[in-house]
């Protein structure tokens, strides 16, 4: 799991957040909309390349 | 006036009222401290980072030696006192070869304080036995006391001008005590938090006994002792006066009470402040044998034969079918062969992690007792381990006090774990199934890149093995597991060594110790950022459950789509609004409304034009008849002639000049003439 990943996954909670937002108005909603939905499948891509990597300390 | 009670075992109270002086403590010149009594002078401990003291270090190493010299001359004076300032640094100022323990016993004959305590106490819990007659003090005494699982008890309160803010430890419930060991706690409101009885792994708990305590209500008063194991070197009374505009604290200082014995000689010059108890006690000539076990009873009832831990062997061991266990522990010195009686009542037998038999050597805590109906002095036994194991666990305690004192185990050192950790390092053996659980649930949850540092988990060196694991891994992962799996007291014994503790402390990777099972407790948990119940747990622990995270993601997308369908929905009900609103219907009315408006105000204009347009014809009409009247031609009517010469009219007979055309206008025309003559009126 990257760095990336936590920060993607903030700015998904973020976007999701202002979307819910009375405030917001309908264009900016669109724009986040599709922002947040860029994340969505790259959040998932990123869960599904995720694999176990084991490595062992050799040099004390 | 500071009064300082005294309380001794029969509840007699030695009032010492004002400045304490008698005749072998007058003021003088100071003696020197080396050599003046038969105590070894004690080495100032070191200052560490974790306990910063203010005082000088020699000025501390000072007072101490005189603290255990008697506290004679403190200030040059005849009472010696010091501020109570001084107490932390006093407090942590004996460490070669004597751990200094603080005891703090606090009677209060408040009725508040102790509807305070009653209130709190568990149900569960044993009842506090007020009274009774192993307290034979005038109230009931609420005693707390800190053990030495915290040496500097003042530690966290440096500065403290006020004793009632010490923290002191957790508060416990035994009997008719209230032991404290990491808490906080109000003294002057004896707030003591009451949890439940002692686990029976703490062989460092000290005793307390009555003989002092209970004080005076005007006086909040804390007695402490500065302890050696349980030989007390000095104790002194901490006195709040109450009255004026401000509290003073100071602290005096008295060694042990007469009624106490100690291991060795109390400071006679301090000592005599002490009034000695009444002796002249009228004895009858014969006594009943119930009185005799009476005093036998109270006889026994002293620090050295209580709450303590004893090595022997067991012999004569009988497991009654009652449940309960007799026994004696036996030792032979010089060939002479020493026996205590022993019971171990079924309650306690019960927790026993072992079966004992004749010929183990063991350590046993517990109380001297003297059991009226056979005449026998026994030992209670509440504790026993076997001697090899026992002195383990004992050593553990020791490097928990060590390591706490360094303060590997502070709450604030605890660090987060990172949420989404992207290599995960793991301390623990190749081979095993610990290693292959981690695995499992990482490969379940959140498939991570994982670092394994092989080690040993057990054996002689493998404390050393662990915490070089733990180094070699510490900057370059995320996150560290130090995993093992369940195993005895022994196998996980490594993990309470301070070389593991300390790796772990000072890791600048945060920690997750997952070490034995979820009952295990070892050092490594205390010193590491989390504990993990299991090694499973801890992985569980540090990565998100892949599963739940998708989840999530998909909770997100829904929560946008319906926001922004909510959105759209409104945007088009607002729509339909604004087009009802702009119906042609509506407009054309508007337009009419205003249609009207401006023909009326046409109408009006008109009329109001109207009026104002004949009231000016009139006027005109007016003026022109009255002009009429007044024109110059209107006076040629009358037969008069205006003369005008070159286009100017002449009003004077001077303006005109022999030979001057000139025109003259009258009634009906006008004739051009040429001026023959001129000539002036004389009165001109």
């Amino acid at each position: 799991m990257t760095r990336k990943f936590e920060e993607m996954l903030g700015e998904l909670k973020d976007v999701v957040k202002k979307m819910e937002d009375p405030d917001t108005d309908l264009d900016e909603s669109i724009a986040l909309y599709e922002r947040g939905a860029a994340l969505i499948q790259e959040c998932e891509k990123k869960l599904a390349e995720a694999e176990l990597k084991v490595t062992e300390v050799t040099d004390r | 006036m500071v009064e300082v009670t005294v309380l001794d075992l029969e509840g007699e109270r030695t009032v010492i009222a004002g400045p304490v002086d008698g005749p072998e403590h007058a003021p003088g010149p100071r003696a020197p401290i080396q050599g003046e009594v038969g105590f070894p002078p004690l080495a100032p401990r070191e200052v560490d980072v974790h306990h910063p003291v203010s005082a000088e270090p020699n000025e501390t190493a000072d007072l101490l030696r005189r603290m255990c010299h008697g506290m004679r001359d403190i200030e040059g004076e005849g009472e010696p006192w010091f501020s109570i300032q001084d107490l932390p640094y006093l407090l942590g100022a004996g460490k070669e070869g004597v751990h200094p323990t603080f005891h703090v016993l606090h009677g209060d004959t408040d009725p508040p304080s102790r509807n305070v305590l009653s209130e709190e106490r568990d149900e569960a819990l044993e009842p506090i036995v007020l009274g009774g007659p192993r307290w034979p003090l005038r109230g009931p005494p609420t005693r707390v006391y800190g053990d030495d699982l915290c040496p500097d008890p003042f530690g966290k309160t440096h500065g403290l001008g006020d004793v009632r803010e010490a923290r002191l430890g957790n508060p416990r419930v035994d009997g008719t005590r209230v032991e404290v060991e990491d808490g906080c706690m109000d003294i002057n409101r004896a707030e003591a938090r009451v949890l439940p009885e002692p686990s029976p792994k703490l062989p460092h708990r000290v005793p307390l006994q009555p003989e002092m305590g209970g004080l005076d209500p005007k006086l909040d008063t804390v007695q402490a002792r500065l302890c050696n194991g349980v030989k007390p070197l000095t104790q002194w009374v901490l006195v709040k006066e109450h009255g004026g505009d401000r509290d003073v604290h100071h602290t005096r200082i008295f060694t042990p009470h007469p009624t106490c014995s100690y291991p060795y000689p109390p400071n006679r010059a301090v000592m005599d402040q002490v009034p000695e108890r009444p002796t002249s006690v009228p004895e009858p000539a014969v006594l009943g044998v119930a009185e005799i076990s009476g005093i036998i009873s109270e006889t026994l009832d002293d620090r050295r034969l209580q709450d303590i831990w004893i090595r022997g062997e067991i012999t004569n061991y009988k497991h009654h079918y009652s449940g309960h266990r007799y026994f004696s522990l036996s030792e032979q010195v010089w060939g002479r062969n020493y026996s205590l009686r022993c019971v171990l009542w079924k309650s306690r037998g019960a927790v026993l992690d072992f079966e004992p038999r004749d010929g183990l050597s063991v350590i046993a805590f517990g109380f001297v007792q003297f059991y009226e109906g056979q005449g026998q002095v026994q030992f209670n036994v509440r504790e026993m381990l076997p001697a090899g194991a026992g002195e383990k666990h004992l050593l553990v305690e020791r490097w928990k006090r060590e390591l706490a004192a360094e303060g590997f185990f502070d709450g604030e050192r605890k660090r987060p774990l990172p949420p989404f950790p992207s290599t995960v390092g793991v301390v623990t053996a190749r081979t095993g199934a610990v290693f292959q659980d981690i695995l499992n649930i990482l490969t379940r949850r959140f498939p991570v890149r994982v670092v394994l540092s092989p080690t040993a988990v057990q054996g002689d060196l493998a404390h050393l093995e662990i915490a070089r694991a733990i180094r070699a891994l510490d900057g370059c992962v995320d996150v560290i597991i130090v995993a093992r799996g369940g195993g005895s007291f022994d196998d996980l014994f490594p993990f309470n060594h301070p070389d593991v503790v300390r790796a772990i402390g000072c890791s600048r990777t945060p920690v997750v110790s997952a070490v034995g099972h979820e009952v295990d407790h070892v050092l490594s948990d205390l010193a590491a950022d989390r504990r993990a119940p299991t090694p499973s747990a801890a992985a569980e622990l540090i990565v998100p459950d892949k599963a739940e995270l998708g989840r999530e993601i998909v909770g997100s997308l829904d929560r946008m789509k319906a926001s922004l369908g909510k959105k759209v929905q409104a945007s088009g009900l607002l729509i339909e609004d604004l087009r009802f609103r702009l119906q042609p219907r509506r407009l054309i009315r508007r337009i009419n409304e205003h249609q009207e408006l401006v023909a009326g105000i046409g109408e009006e204009l008109y009329r109001v034009a109207e009026g104002t347009l004949g009231r000016l014809r009139a006027d005109l009409e007016r003026e022109k008849a009255l002009l009429d009247g007044r024109s110059p031609l209107s006076i040629l009517s009358r037969g008069y002639c205006i003369t005008e010469k070159e286009g100017r009219l002449v009003r004077t007979a001077r303006e005109l000049g022999r030979g001057d055309r000139i025109r003259l206008r009258m009634k009906g025309g006008g004739a051009r003439a040429q001026v023959e003559e001129v000539y002036h009126d004389k009165e001109v």
